[in-house]
This record gives structure tokens, sequence and C-alpha cells, in this order.
């Protein structure tokens, strides 16, 4: 099961490996030992999240506003919890615990795929495909923490294979109205927030005011297909 | 970076991070959903990848070094896109992502 898994996701290890041995520099030069780099990167597993400690605590930010950064950037996993709710149906309560809390965005795009294609996939392959992501992102964090700076990673190049890993995911999606207004309003909403300076919470903000918009445009239809109706 | 304040740091960022992986799945194991509920988290999955999307390829200042090195995430994404929509392999997406952001960095 293991290999077969790995055989899905070895671009993304690669991925992880890339983006996350700078991170693991970066997170050393703020002071935090190899074992402090390990633990924080195997339970937060959000690059973003440990960019962002980093950044807030060279800048004397107080630890307080730094968890609230961090919740506010993370609220996102809590849409993608319960997108894949649904096809937990069958977990037992200790497999919903295990694919739930070691939720990535990469390995829930991938098990949410191959839950929908109902390919033989369950919790169990959920959870191995997560563990071995985030195995993979600890120790490429804490190699790039004892490496330092003697490995010189392009960070905008390997960053930009998330970005194509999630153009794919995105356009694997169906083509319908709802989805294409969930998606246009999500990224317009990005772009906004942006602009705004409202960076934390640009995802799951945006995702929220995709999601509704989406919502609104399919009861605005109804309404008009009733009164054509009638 | 001393450990108490690391230890500080580290726990109570990750009680929060693990609240919000694990309590809307519990929350929402094994109900009946309601069709509404259903079709908003069908929404969820296309908006989530477009912001994720958006958020790597749009940045305020991402034009500050000119141009060209503006519009290279933005050319290379464009690229990945049809291979997307030809493939629709993330092997394939990854890899030509890699090489359009490459040789257009070298132009």
């Amino acid at each position: 099961m293991v290999l077969k898994i790995v055989k899905t996701v070895w671009p993304v290890m690669l991925t992880y490996v890339a983006i996350g041995a700078p991170c693991g520099m970066i997170m050393a030069q703020t002071g935090m030992e190899p074992w402090m780099v390990f633990a924080l990167s195997s339970t937060f597993v959000t690059g973003s999240g440990q960019f962002m400690v980093c950044n807030l605590w060279l800048a004397g930010v107080p630890a307080a506003s730094i968890v609230a950064s961090v919740a506010a950037i993370s609220s996102r996993f809590a849409l993608y919890s319960a997108s894949i709710a649904p096809h937990l149906r069958g977990a037992s309560k200790r497999q919903t615990l295990a694919v739930a809390a070691t939720l990535t965005e990469e390995a829930y795009g991938i098990s949410l795929a191959k839950l929908v294609e109902g390919e033989d996939w369950g919790p169990r392959e959920s959870f191995a495909l997560n563990a071995i992501l985030i195995a993979t992102w600890g120790v490429s964090c804490t190699t790039g923490a004892i490496v330092g700076a003697v490995v010189d990673v392009p960070t905008a190049i390997a960053g930009f294979v998330c970005t194509s890993l999630f153009i794919c995911l995105l356009f694997s999606q169906r083509l319908s109205r709802g989805n294409v207004v969930a998606a246009g309003l999500a990224a317009v909403s990005v772009a906004i927030c942006k602009f705004l300076g409202w960076t934390n919470i640009a995802v799951p903000a945006s995702v929220l005011v995709g999601v509704v918009t989406a919502l609104a445009c399919d009861v605005l239809a109804e309404g008009r297909g009733a009164r054509d109706a009638r | 970076m001393p450990v108490n304040e690391f230890l500080v740091l580290w726990l109570s960022s990750w009680a929060a991070i693990a609240f919000f992986r694990i309590a809307p799945a519990f929350a929402l194991r094994g109900r009946t959903l309601s069709p509404r509920v259903t079709e908003a988290l069908g929404y969820i999955p296309p908006a989530a990848f477009a912001a994720l999307v958006a958020n790597d390829l749009i940045s305020p200042g991402a034009f500050d070094a000119g141009l060209w090195q503006g519009l290279i995430p933005w050319i290379a994404a464009a690229g990945v896109v049809a291979v997307a929509i030809k493939t629709k392999s993330m092997l394939w997406c990854c890899v030509s992502g890699i090489v359009f952001y490459i040789v257009l960095s070298f132009i």
C-alpha cells in the first residue's frame, strides 16, 4: 500500500523536500534547534504558517499575536476538513481522527480526488498518504535547519511546483456554472484581500466568498426557474 | 529561541491548527446532510484551489522588480493550465511548471 501511495505522490514529496529545506533554514535563523524544527514542522505541516511564525518572531511580534495569525491562516483547514467529512462515512472514529488531524492541502486534494473517483482508496490509504507527506515535510525542514546555508535552493521555483499542483487540481474539477462562479469569485477575493493587506485571511475568507456567491447564484437561478414555470 | 517561549508558541498554535483540522470532520461525520449543505461542501474544492492559485500568483509588489519578472509566474501558470486541461496529470503539471518557470527566467 505504501509503495502504491509513494508512486502516486512522489512529485509532491520532491516538492516538499525542495520547499521544506529552505523553510527549515529560515526556522533555524530564529534560533530554533533541530528538534524544535522537527516538532513544529511535523505538527503544523503548513509552509505558510511556519514562514509566518519565523517572520513575526524575527520582527519581535508578541507570541499571542503570532498564535492568532497562525490560527487565522490555518482556518482554511476547517473548510477542507468539512469537505472531506462526507467521504469518511464508513470510517471509524479513530480513522476519522487520524485522517483529519494529519490533513495537508496537497494530501486533501489527492485524497478527495481518489475518494470521489471511488478508486481502491479509503481512510487507511488517506492516512498513509498524510503520514508519508508529513514525514517528508518534517525530515526536509529538519535537514534544512541542520544543513543551513550550505545548499542554495531557489525557493521561487520550488514554490511554483505547489502552484502547478493546485492548478492541476483546480482544472480537474467538474466544469459547472456553480464551480466556475465559486472559483472565479474566490480568486478575485484573494486579489482584493491582498491589495488591502489582509494577507493572513485571504485564502479562508475568499473560499467562503466563493462558496456563498455560488450558492446565492443557485438560489437566484432556482427562483428564476420557478417564476418561468409559473 | 528559549525553550519555554517555543513551547508556548508551538503548543498554542498547534492546538488552533488541530481544532480547525479535526472539529469539522467530527461535526459532519456520519450525518445525512441537506442538499444545500452538500452543494456548499461541493463548492469548497474549486473555491479553495482557485484561492490557493491566486494567493501564489497575486502579490502587490510582484512588478517591483520589473514587468517581465512579474509576468513570469503568470505566463508559466498559463502554460500549466494548458497542460492540466490536456493531461489532467499532476506529474506533468509539476514538471511543466518547473520547465516553464526556468525557461522564462532565462529569457
